[in-house]
């Protein structure tokens, strides 16, 4: 066996000079000073025509392979045979194949969210529970910050498995507002204060019109829902201004908003309620 | 003493105005404030709420100052810090950075073969430059439109604003304001079907701007061409102020270029919405 080994290394190394160290130094100090410098040109060459993940990917892929032909290279003028060292490799990766399925599952993930492209940096997409701007798509894990400034790492495989929600994809978004209004209200009259409402908002598109959809009878009130466009950027101004501008709209036209009422009957007959002091001053029931 | 270089009519036009001294200006319910300080200039500006602010006509021709009037308190302040501010203020009109959706008020079909001229009024903008050397520091709507959606679905198509007041036929029925330019738009329909109209869309973004001898803006003429049956027409900017603008000269350059022919849906109402 030692003979083995020592046969292995004579295949490995042959004779390393002093010279070679020092090609071998430069080779990787100029050939990774290069990849970076051309990785870098290339991002922003391209990056001024395609999407920043396009750019950050291309950066990427620029430089791993770069930095690749740099590391052979330097192992080449160390001496260091390639084909002994792929071999051993290859060895190498089935090993730590096994030993590393949930990254490789993430790796392969990574990939699939490049080609399908559900989402790309700068989007807001909500996983599970969890709301936010995408910072990176990175190969094992995607990155994103939340609206109360959280930074979550949330691994790849995770993401293809779970449902995600692109909240930023189209340009326009709808916001339901859900309404109940008291039974002796008359609709019609409702509909158009609303009406009136989205009208006089600037930030509410006129197309796709507004939409006015009854939901039915409540406990308290005539239930209905009314929906309004806006554009992406101005989704959360526009859900603020409008239900502030129905409510006050509302209390102009004197049309209540209800609120639960619970009628008391004892044995079919409403039960009595009296106003009494309670001796210190105040009232009781 | 602040002296106006141009003497031209209009709202829009260059400006000297000493240290201390100061422009105001009031154009339909929007009021506005522009100041010079030794190493700033501030720009304040408010709209008044108003039922109907777009058919407000007025338009003064920005007052000079020389000790400049403290803006509206809920005014909208801006400032622009300088290491000695420049004396030249320009007041530049410009249209839409959006295209705009013009109504038709009454849908009408134009027939296989016909055409036809409309006339539409396109809201303006106020861009707000010093020099030299001239630099812009901000730009706002006079009378700001609604946002609307054209596309043939929620998924295509273009954010836009929209034009209440809708296109005339008749150049005579379509109210002249200060904070409007003037369209002229005609319509050909070279294709085989009805063309419907309910709708269309302007590219403002790509429009130039013109005044008049007597002040009026105008933009350039806008020919858009439906040449087969579908959903799309060519769409065709002339190349300077239409025939109707007396003495016209530009006052405003396009925010972008067209794609000459450029082919793209430009009519709504024709076919079915999405939604």
């Amino acid at each position: 066996m030692p003979g083995e080994w020592s046969l292995g290394l004579e295949k490995l190394f042959t004779t390393v000079s002093l010279t070679a160290v020092l090609r071998t130094v430069v080779v990787l100090v100029v050939g990774l000073g290069l990849a970076r410098l051309l990785s870098a040109a290339a991002e922003s060459i391209i990056g001024r025509r395609t999407s920043p993940q396009g750019a950050m990917l291309l950066r990427r892929a620029i430089n791993y392979a770069l930095v690749s032909l740099v590391i052979f290279g330097a192992l080449n003028s160390l001496g260091i045979e390639l084909g002994f060292l792929l071999g051993a490799a290859g060895v190498l990766t089935v090993a730590l194949g096994f030993a590393s399925q949930t990254s490789a599952s993430n790796l392969i993930s990574g990939l699939f969210l490049v080609m399908e492209r559900p989402f790309v940096v700068g989007d807001v997409i909500t996983v599970d529970d969890v709301t936010g701007e995408v910072l990176t798509i990175d190969m094992l894990s995607t990155k994103l910050r939340t609206f109360d400034n959280l930074y979550v790492r949330m691994p790849n495989e995770t993401i293809i498995k779970s449902r995600v929600t692109n909240l930023t994809h189209f340009p326009i978004r709808r916001i339901d507002l859900r309404l109940g209004v008291a039974y002796r209200e008359d609709l019609a009259r409702v509909r158009a204060v609303l009406d009136a409402v989205a009208a006089a908002n600037l930030l509410c598109l006129d197309d796709p019109q507004p939409l006015f959809l009854v939901q039915g009878f409540g406990d308290s009130a005539q239930q209905f829902q009314y929906s309004v466009w806006a554009a992406r950027d101005n989704y959360l101004d526009l859900r603020n201004s409008i239900q502030m501008e129905i409510k006050a709209a509302f209390d102009r036209e004197g049309i209540e908003i209800p609120f639960p009422h619970r009628t008391l009957r004892l044995d079919g007959v409403p039960l009595p309620v009296h106003v009494v002091e309670d001796g210190r001053g105040g009232a009781g029931v | 003493m602040s002296g106006e270089t141009d003497s031209r009519p209009g709202w829009w036009g260059t400006y000297e105005v000493p240290v201390g001294g100061g422009l105001v200006w009031s154009i339909a319910t929007r009021r506005t404030w522009a100041r010079r300080a030794p190493c700033e200039w501030q720009i304040a500006t408010i709209e008044a709420p108003q039922e109907g602010a777009d058919a407000v006509v007025g338009a003064a021709a920005p007052h000079r100052q020389e000790t400049a009037e403290s803006p509206d308190p809920d005014a909208e302040l801006r400032r622009f810090g300088f290491r000695e501010s420049p004396g030249t203020l320009r007041i530049q009109p410009m249209l839409a950075d959006r295209p705009l959706v013009v109504d038709a008020r009454t849908p009408f079909a134009l027939t296989p073969g016909e055409e036809l001229t409309l006339y539409v009024g396109q809201p303006v903008w106020a861009r707000f430059l010093v020099g030299p050397p001239e630099v812009s520091l901000l730009e706002f709507p006079l009378v700001r439109p609604h946002d609307t959606w054209f596309g043939a679905n929620t998924r295509v198509g273009d954010l836009c604003y929209s034009e209440k007041i809708g296109a005339r036929m008749d150049l005579a029925n379509l109210a002249i304001r200060p904070h409007r330019a003037i369209s002229v738009v005609h319509i050909q329909n070279r294709a085989s079907t009805q063309l419907a109209v309910e709708k269309l869309e302007l590219p403002s973004p790509n429009m130039s701007l013109f005044a008049d001898g007597q002040g009026r803006l105008w933009t350039e003429a806008v020919t858009i061409e439906r040449r087969e049956d579908g959903e799309e027409a060519a769409i065709r900017l002339d190349h300077g102020a239409p025939a109707q603008a007396a003495l016209p000269r530009v006052v405003g350059g396009p925010r972008a270029t067209l794609v000459r022919g450029g082919l793209g849906r430009v009519f709504g109402g024709v076919f079915g919405r999405g939604w």
